[in-house]
């Protein structure tokens, strides 16, 4: 909570406090939540988060014409001092921000594609959450420690198939009641069915 | 031994029980365009295995469009060149 208040503090000062930010998203927890991420990455990479939200359509992506817009125009004039070049001449050629690329004759398409649909694991069931649903494939981390119950039960769950001998108990266990139920008791069973 | 196959059985359900198909399909599409777009407005650049887990990481948070700025700022002034 006190993490959050600090991020907010530091999004609502102009120019907005990327020094602190950068300190947040490395400490332990990271950014908190995705509707944090989404407010503080723009601005860790200073790029300008009021042109490039738009939905396409409403900006000019879709523009045949090559008319300037107006939100174009106030970002070009705005913040003329900290663009870089790139990014400016991208936002020039705004016509084709979210173009089609020709997937047949592009070199890189197979390999992109292959990795891509190796990918599944980095698309988590429900909200679009990816850090809790980790904790298998990293379990050093504690992430969440504004509820202390919850690692605690991780920690339990990962411990549970580290420590093998509560599974080679259990192993013997099970085969235990198996040889007794297939010698003693499905016997007697199926006599008093007959 | 046992263990293993207990982790492994729930990493897969884990993979198993992703997101539903059809959302998965449109972001994974979403997640080439972003990357061929980037490597076709900056030559200077190569893709490398690895640079779609990258990728995601912005895609599964912010949607499309900011996606591509950012991805496009950190590749170019941010990653090492490839």
């Amino acid at each position: 909570m006190k993490k959050m208040n600090d991020i907010s503090q530091a999004l609502s000062v102009s120019p907005v406090d990327v020094a602190a930010l950068r300190r947040m998203a490395i400490s332990e927890g990271g950014l908190l939540t995705d509707e944090i991420r989404c407010q503080v990455w723009p601005r860790l990479l200073n790029v300008p988060l009021h042109i490039l939200d738009q939905e396409p359509g409403t900006g000019g992506s879709r523009n045949r014409h090559g008319d300037i817009h107006r939100p174009q125009h106030s970002y070009l004039f705005a913040s003329g001092k900290h663009t870089d070049v790139a990014l400016h001449t991208m936002l020039m050629q705004n016509l084709s921000f979210l173009e089609k690329v020709d997937r047949e004759n592009n070199k890189d398409y197979n390999q992109v594609l292959l990795d891509v649909q190796r990918s599944l694991r980095r698309f988590p069931p429900g909200e679009l959450i990816p850090v809790q649903s980790s904790v298998f494939v990293k379990s050093d981390y504690s992430l969440d420690h504004t509820c202390p119950t919850k690692p605690a039960f991780q920690e339990f769950i990962v411990g549970l198939f580290k420590n093998t001998w509560h599974y080679n108990f259990l192993y013997l266990l099970l085969h235990f009641v198996l040889f007794i139920h297939r010698y003693c008791i499905s016997p007697t069973i199926s006599r008093h069915v007959k | 031994m046992l263990s293993e196959l207990f982790a492994f059985a729930i990493l897969s359900w884990r993979t198993y029980i992703g997101m539903p198909d059809e959302q998965r399909e449109g972001l994974q599409e979403e997640l080439i365009d972003i990357i061929l777009r980037v490597l076709k407005r900056n030559p200077q650049l190569h893709y490398y295995q690895g640079y779609h887990d990258i990728v995601v990481t912005f895609l599964l948070v912010v949607k499309e469009r900011l996606a591509t700025a950012l991805v496009e700022k950190l590749s170019t002034h941010h990653l090492r060149y490839f």
